[in-house]
């Protein structure tokens, strides 16, 4: 498989097909594990790097036939093919940024990525659309048990999986679900979701937005501690609180439509004229603009645009997607040229 | 690899600077790595790292963490030679090891960190395996504790027929358990 495979397509994430897929954009499950008789990253040598990279890699191809696994080294990709991962949520950016050998495996529907050498040795995602996290587990913990059959992996009875920050030992594992909460954003009632949330120790943060305060209404929920309770028991956690937020988010969307139906559909209306009219967009404005829509589109106030469509776009507006597209290098006005005339095509597609 | 300094131990601490645009590499034993004064810098450390995740946590928790003694600050762990200290400022271990090298501080460390210190998920089959066997070893050795026990007050109550038959079973045991 090449990247540029991946470039036509949203993944199977974004496809807006999961349960509750129009609330909650995807699930994901991520796993932490370390190769016992390292060193972890924090004092490991470029030699053992190495090593363990040339090592992981060959078991990750020969053991994960079944996702049609590919591998590919960071330091072979160039800046925009990274960052591409990066806006894909196939890799982080603490990965993208890195030094050394690192690289990542990418199942062929990029549902399961295989990190090697980011902060642990080994960082396995699970990536399902809608509220899916059990899916995600499955997934990743069918990868998990495979890689452990050639893999030793440090643990302890005690500790469960060594990690190298005591944050994630235990399970090592993180579920995350990203929601879109547009209407309790408005109504300025995300508050109670970060007070509700903290209080069974579950973590909240904005998706795209550097620190928290969030662009484009996503949120993200997740775990945070990581030991004493089973993969299984965190997951129900937060599948439980999930319908009560998506609840809440119903709840406020009704009531403005029933209260402030011009309100709520001028901001739509508004939105999506702006898209599709516009000759120069940032990627943050395009974020809030999309957002409305989606929410719009949700609500059925607009009816001629699909969800998948909006989602698909969210993505192909990102940076290194549009400079994929235009098999180029631009600068930022240059992306916001070429942004804004990708979001009219596709708009005007749907009509 | 020996120690670069003294030529006589093992180098467990490996050092790499890389500032100035270019790499130094030191090979250190724990002792000579220690009387320089060393902190490891890795050049895969990463400074956001701790923006993600649970990090944010735990510079507070090290902050609330009264501190221990010098000495115990200063104990490092034998594989990789990441001292406790070190640990506190940045939060990362050295290795595997490290977990076992400060047992009773990550205990407590991890109980404030996740309000718990015990696994409960997932077991690696081929750590499952040992695990079993420790599970038999305990009950085994708990077993045994009780035959003893009955061994004693059998003599005590000097009834001898019943004292042979426990000494018997205790030697069953102990040569089954020395077969496996
Ligand atoms: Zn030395
Ligand atoms: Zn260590």
């Amino acid at each position: 498989m090449e990247l540029s495979d991946l470039q036509t397509s949203p993944g199977e994430w974004l496809g807006g097909t999961g349960p509750e897929a129009d609330i909650v954009i995807s699930s994901r499950i991520r796993l932490a594990r370390n190769l016992a008789g390292y060193p972890f990253l924090s004092t490991a040598n470029e030699q053992q790097l190495g090593e363990l990279e040339r090592m992981v890699r060959e078991r990750l191809l020969n053991t994960c036939r079944a996702e049609g696994m590919s591998y590919f080294s960071l330091p072979s990709l160039g800046p925009i093919d990274r960052q591409f991962l990066v806006e894909r949520h196939l890799i982080s950016r603490e990965l993208a940024s890195g030094k050394g050998a690192r690289g990542v495996g990418l199942a062929v529907d990029e549902t399961v990525s295989i990190m090697v050498n980011e902060e642990d040795h080994l960082r396995i995602q699970g990536l399902c659309s809608g509220l899916q996290l059990r899916e995600a587990w499955e997934r990743v913990d069918a990868v998990d048990t495979r890689l452990e059959s050639c893999l030793e992996f440090a643990f302890s009875p005690q500790f469960g999986y060594l990690t190298i920050c005591p944050t994630n030992a235990g399970t090592g594992l993180r579920a995350s679900v990203m929601l879109h909460l547009p209407a309790l954003v408005m109504t300025k009632q995300i508050n109670k979701v970060f007070q509700a949330v903290a209080k069974i120790s579950l973590i909240v943060r904005g998706l795209y937005g550097e620190g928290t305060q969030a662009s484009g209404d996503f949120y993200q929920i997740s775990n945070q501690s990581t030991l004493g309770k089973s993969e299984t028991d965190v997951i129900e956690l937060i599948e439980n609180v999930i319908p009560k937020i998506i609840g809440f988010e119903k709840t406020v969307r009704t009531n403005l439509m029933q209260q402030k139906r011009e309100v709520m559909e001028d901001k739509v209306w508004r939105a999506y004229g702006m898209l599709k009219h516009a000759r120069m967009i940032t990627s943050e404005e395009t974020m809030d603009l999309l957002s409305a829509v989606r929410m719009g589109v949700s609500l059925g106030i607009i009816q001629e645009v699909k969800m998948d469509a909006i989602n698909e776009l969210f993505l192909f507006t990102q940076p290194a997607h549009l400079q994929k597209q235009k098999e180029t290098q631009l600068d930022e006005t240059e992306r916001d040229v070429v942004r804004a005339s990708y979001i009219r095509k596709r708009l005007q597609q749907s009509d | 690899m020996l120690c670069e300094l003294c030529n006589k131990s093992e180098a467990v601490v490996h050092l790499v600077d890389v500032s100035n645009n270019s790499r130094a590499e030191k090979h250190l034993c724990k002792d000579c790595a220690a009387s320089q004064g060393a902190t490891i810098k890795s050049h895969m450390q990463k400074s956001s790292s701790s923006t993600k995740d649970a990090g944010d946590v735990l510079p507070e928790i090290f902050q609330n963490l009264s501190a221990t003694s010098g000495a115990a600050e200063a104990e490092a762990c034998g594989q990789c030679g990441t001292t406790y200290r070190q640990f506190r400022s940045s939060g990362k271990f050295g290795c595997p090891e490290c977990y076992v090298e400060f047992n009773v501080k990550v205990s407590d460390l991890l109980e404030k960190i996740h309000s718990r210190c015990e696994h409960t998920g997932k077991v690696p089959s081929t750590a499952s395996d040992d695990l079993a066997q420790q599970k038999e070893l305990q009950t085994q050795q708990k077993r045994l504790q009780g035959l003893y026990a009955d061994l004693d007050k059998a003599v005590n109550d000097e009834d001898y027929e019943r004292a042979a038959e426990l000494r018997d079973e205790i030697q069953r045991m102990q040569e089954g358990a020395a077969e496996a």
